[in-house]
This record gives structure tokens, C-alpha cells and sequence, in this order.
């Protein structure tokens, strides 16, 4: 569904990417690993057109996304669920809901009200909290609105920036059981994590990514679990 | 204490002027996290073109506001596009020296345009004074009042109630965030300054059209009145900007009239420094510290 061919992004003289190629297939999770530095957020921003590479090329089920605005790729239905979750603070969670479905609301009246419902059926403690300012909120209730925000545009795929950051082990969890909750519902999930034990659990299929070169493409337990592990997390040995 | 009531009201209704000038600030202030300079000569050579036309034309008030409110939103988006927009990426001080310099430069285009350093500006009204009891309500304040209040009511619908005030919203919060909602914050940018502008031009139309003149450091007075007001209230709260509006004008009428002309300015000033002083956000700005504030929005 997403292709990304050859890209290379720098910043100035840097290249953080230098020719990434993978692919997130529709109705899959697919699972981006690499240590700190590795380049997964400027590919995700690449990708969400934060950023424009000096090569390669984005596309969407066949669409040439080259040279879309941030604003336009979102409404081309690709949508961000951002590293640090990025809530608008003193907005409330259910404000915060409303600005995520902000391209469904030209013209004609949305129907974003069946929307909500659906976000707080998958996440019943939001729906207590709805009108509580996203600022007060604990990290994990963050990372739903976050998830919630990004679902309301109705995405055709969901780019999740390393959701486990900063969260306790327990929530982590239940991060991940909606994830793939969501998956099974049919949303296709292109998910960038450090934490790799979690990500293969949920993985149909995963990349490691290392100094800007994907280095493994694969499914879970194809590669030794230590070697990833050791990989995501700190980079290959140096030959 | 008649007096005291009487200088009340007359500061409200002054101040009233002040919270429309405060509330542009703010905006700005808010959805590009820097202070805009030109605002006040925006608005002036919006002013200067409504009184051409009547100077040359005898156009009547209604004909020179909309005259100064375009004037100002044609000006507004000259210093958006060239002091904000192209310097985007740069530091904020960058910007805001570049809106000081353009404020300059507005302030010269304004004496080309009409070299005398003083011109008629047409009455709001030709009405007495209305009396209650024993205080007096000068017809053209109530004017003012009344406009401001209309105009803050539409301010709040189009923030709260609109898609587009929804995006300034979330521009003014999280830049990045919006971005990636699909918000295209250059457009938010440059129509929250339209937008603004255009309410600097009602307020400067009605506090010249009370005065009867317009002068080309009518820019820097505005400047001083709304950034004294935002800050009194407190920077990037728009109840703040409003209070803080209302409170200047109340503090200057009461030393006009007890201190006497002298000590009118210094009096906001002195109170200025005392707000800062004891609540550094301002009366309605954050209570937290800097640090907490940076906690809270670490989201």
C-alpha cells in the first residue's frame, strides 16, 4: 500500500536516509527497527512530507506523493500518530478528537460524532475524560488521544512514531494490544519502534534500518532474536 | 466617588479601544510566537488612507472606516508576507526586528503620502452626551464600547466556532502537531494576520473617529497601548488582553484626572512594572513558573 524507493534524505550535508526502499503492505503491521540515530523519525517525516528528499520517491496504493505539502498528504490518507505524542495541551481530549479529523471537515457537515464514538469504544478511558485538557493527561492516556486524533481523519494507513516511548511496561502493553486490535479491524499499521520485543510480537513483517540503510527485511523470527534485539538497539558490530 | 465612577466608566469605555488593540497582539503573539512591531503603523497607514478620502472626497465615516479597515489588511499582509512569512525560519528576533524596521518604513510611507503632520479625522457621532443620573456617557465612547463588544463576540465565534479558528487554535498550541493534522499553518498564519488587522483597523477607526485626528506616530501610540494592555492581561490569554485593556484605561483616566496630565503615561507604566513585577505572565496569564509551564507542555 505504502512504497518508499530509494530514498535519500539529508539535512544540510547529512544524509540521514541513504536510500531506503520497503513496503507496508495493505491490512498488515509493518515494523520499522533501529537504534537511536538510525533516521526512523526523518523517514516518517519524509513520508508524512515533512520533509522533502533529495531522492527516492513516496507512494500511496500507486500515487506519486513527490512534492506533496504536509497538510495534503494527510488528506490523501496518510496520518501520523507523532513520536512524543504532540497533544495540543490546553485543548480538551475531546477538542483534541475534533482537530484530528480537520480535513473531513470541509464543506458539508462530516459525520465526525459516529467517529468519536468509535475512538472511545476503543479506548472507554478517554470517554471519562473527554473534556479534560490533554496537557493533565499521563503519557499513556496521551498516546490514545494521540492514536484516537489520528484515526478521526479515517486514514488508508496509520504511521505510529514509536508509541512505547516514556511509557510504563504495563501500558506499553495495552499500547500494543490496540495496535493490533486496530489491525484486526483493518487498519494497515506502519509502526517505527525501538522497542523491538513488542514490535514482533505484532509484526507481519519488519525492516531494520541502521545508519539510514535498511539492513534486514523479514518476518519475525527469521532473524535470531538476540541479533535484533542487539541490532535495534545498538547498531550492528563494526566489522 | 462620583468622580471616581465617573473616570470608571470613561476607562472602560476607553479601555475598550485599548482590548481590541491587545487582542491583535495576542493573536499574533499566539499563531506566530512573536510580536508584530508593524501592527500599530499598519493600522495607521489604514487610517491615513481613510482620511485621504476624506480630506479629498468629504467621504462619509462609514466610507473612510471600511476605507481604514482595508488599508490595514492590505498593509498587515505586506508586513506578514515580508517580515513574517519570508523570515520564517529564522530566529524570532529576526522578525521582529524586521517588523520594527518595517514600521519605519510605513511610518515614512504615511508623511509621503500626506506631508501635514496632522489630519481630520470624521466624528462617530454628532449626538450629546447621554445622562445617567450623575454621570455622563459621551456618545462616541459608547460607540466604541458598543463595536468592541460585538467585535470580541465575533472573535470568540470565529475561534471556537469555526474550522478556520479551530486551526489557529491548534497552530497557536502545537505548530507541529497541526502540521501533521493536515493544517496548512502558512494559510493560518497569513489569514489569522488578515484577520487581525482587520480588527485593528475597527479599533483604530473608532478611537481616531473619538479623537477627530490622525497623526503618523498614531502607530507607535497604538503599539504601546496594546502591548502595555497584552501584557497587563497577560501574553497569549485573550480574557488577559481584554482586562488588561479595560484596567489601562481605567489607571489613565483615574491619574489624568487625579494626578493630572504628567503622570497620566507614567501611571500605566508604573503599573505595568508592578504587574510584571509581582505575576510576570501577567494578571491572567500562566501562574506557573517557566519550568513547570515547560513541563506541562513537554506533550
Amino acid at each position: 500500500m505504502l512504497t518508499v524507493e530509494n530514498i535519500v534524505t539529508a539535512y544540510g550535508m547529512i544524509q540521514a536516509l541513504r536510500g531506503v526502499t520497503l513496503e507496508a503492505r495493505k491490512g498488515e503491521i509493518t515494523c520499522l527497527l533501529g537504534p537511536n540515530g538510525a533516521g526512523k523519525t526523518t523517514l516518517m517525516f519524509t513520508i508524512a512530507g515533512l520533509l522533502k528528499p533529495q531522492q527516492g520517491t513516496v507512494r500511496l496504493e500507486g500515487e506519486d506523493l513527490s512534492g506533496v505539502s504536509a497538510a495534503k498528504v494527510v488528506e490523501r490518507g496518510i496520518s501520523l500518530v507523532p513520536e512524543n505524542r504532540l497533544m495540543f495541551p490546553e485543548m480538551t481530549v475531546e477538542e483534541n478528537l475534533m482537530v484530528g479529523a480537520f480535513v473531513r471537515m470541509k464543506g458539508k457537515k462530516a459525520d465526525l460524532a459516529a467517529d468519536k464514538e468509535a475512538v472511545y469504544a476503543h479506548f472507554p478511558s478517554l470517554k471519562e475524560r473527554q473534556s479534560q485538557l490533554a496537557g493533565s493527561l499521563s503519557g499513556g492516556e496521551q498516546q490514545m488521544v494521540a492514536i484516537g486524533r489520528a484515526l478521526m481523519a479515517r486514514p488508508r494507513i496509520l504511521l505510529m512514531d514509536e508509541p512505547s516511548l516514556g511509557l510504563a511496561p504495563l501500558i506499553v502493553e495495552e499500547i500494543f494490544r490496540i495496535v493490533e486490535e486496530l489491525n484486526q479491524a483493518g487498519v494497515t499499521i506502519f509502526l517505527v519502534e525501538q522497542n523491538a520485543r513488542m514490535a514482533l510480537r505484532v509484526a507481519h513483517h519488519f525492516y531494520l534500518l541502521e545508519q539510514g540503510r535498511i539492513t534486514f527485511s523479514g518476518l519475525p523470527g527469521e532473524l535470531e532474536e538476540e541479533e535484533v534485539f542487539q541490532r535495534a538497539y545498538l547498531g550492528s558490530r563494526q566489522e | 466617588m462620583t468622580d471616581f465612577i465617573q473616570n470608571c466608566i470613561d476607562g472602560v469605555m476607553i479601555g475598550s479601544g485599548y482590548a481590541l488593540l491587545a487582542i491583535g497582539f495576542t493573536i499574533i503573539f499566539g499563531v506566530l510566537r512573536r510580536v508584530n512591531l508593524s501592527y500599530g503603523p499598519s493600522i495607521m497607514l489604514g487610517a491615513f488612507v481613510g482620511t485621504l478620502l476624506y480630506v479629498q472626497f468629504q467621504a462619509h465615516a462609514v466610507v473612510v472606516a471600511m476605507a481604514t479597515v482595508v488599508g490595514a489588511v492590505l498593509a498587515g499582509m505586506y508586513v506578514e508576507r515580508v517580515c513574517f512569512w519570508a523570515i520564517r525560519r529564522g530566529a524570532a528576533v529576526a522578525s521582529m526586528v524586521s517588523s520594527f524596521a518595517i514600521w519605519m518604513q510605513l511610518e515614512e510611507l504615511a508623511i509621503v503620502m500626506l506631508p501635514e503632520r496632522t489630519y481630520p479625522f470624521p466624528p462617530l457621532t454628532e449626538t450629546a452626551p447621554i445622562e445617567i443620573g450623575p454621570f455622563f456617557l459621551r456618545s462616541e465612547h459608547l460607540t466604541m464600547f458598543v463595536v468592541a463588544v460585538v467585535l470580541v463576540a465575533v472573535v470568540h465565534t470565529v475561534l471556537y466556532r469555526t474550522r478556520f479558528g479551530l486551526s489557529v487554535r491548534a497552530v497557536s498550541e502545537n505548530l507541529l502537531a497541526a502540521r501533521f493534522m493536515g493544517i496548512n499553518v502558512d494559510a493560518v498564519m497569513f489569514w489569522a494576520f488578515a484577520l487581525v488587522s482587520a480588527i485593528g483597523g475597527v479599533a483604530g477607526f473608532l478611537i481616531l473617529a473619538t479623537d477627530q485626528q490622525v497623526t503618523p506616530y498614531f502607530g507607535l501610540w497604538a503599539t504601546f497601548k496594546g502591548l502595555i494592555a497584552m501584557m497587563l492581561g497577560g501574553m497569549g490569554s485573550l480574557p488577559g488582553a481584554i482586562l488588561g485593556g479595560l484596567i489601562l484605561g481605567i489607571v489613565e483616566v483615574q491619574s489624568l484626572w487625579y494626578l493630572g496630565n504628567d503622570y497620566k503615561d507614567l501611571s500605566a507604566y508604573f503599573l505595568l512594572f508592578l504587574v510584571l513585577i509581582i505575576r510576570p505572565g501577567g494578571i491572567l496569564g500562566h501562574a506557573l513558573s517557566e519550568r513547570e509551564r515547560a513541563a506541562f507542555r513537554r506533550v
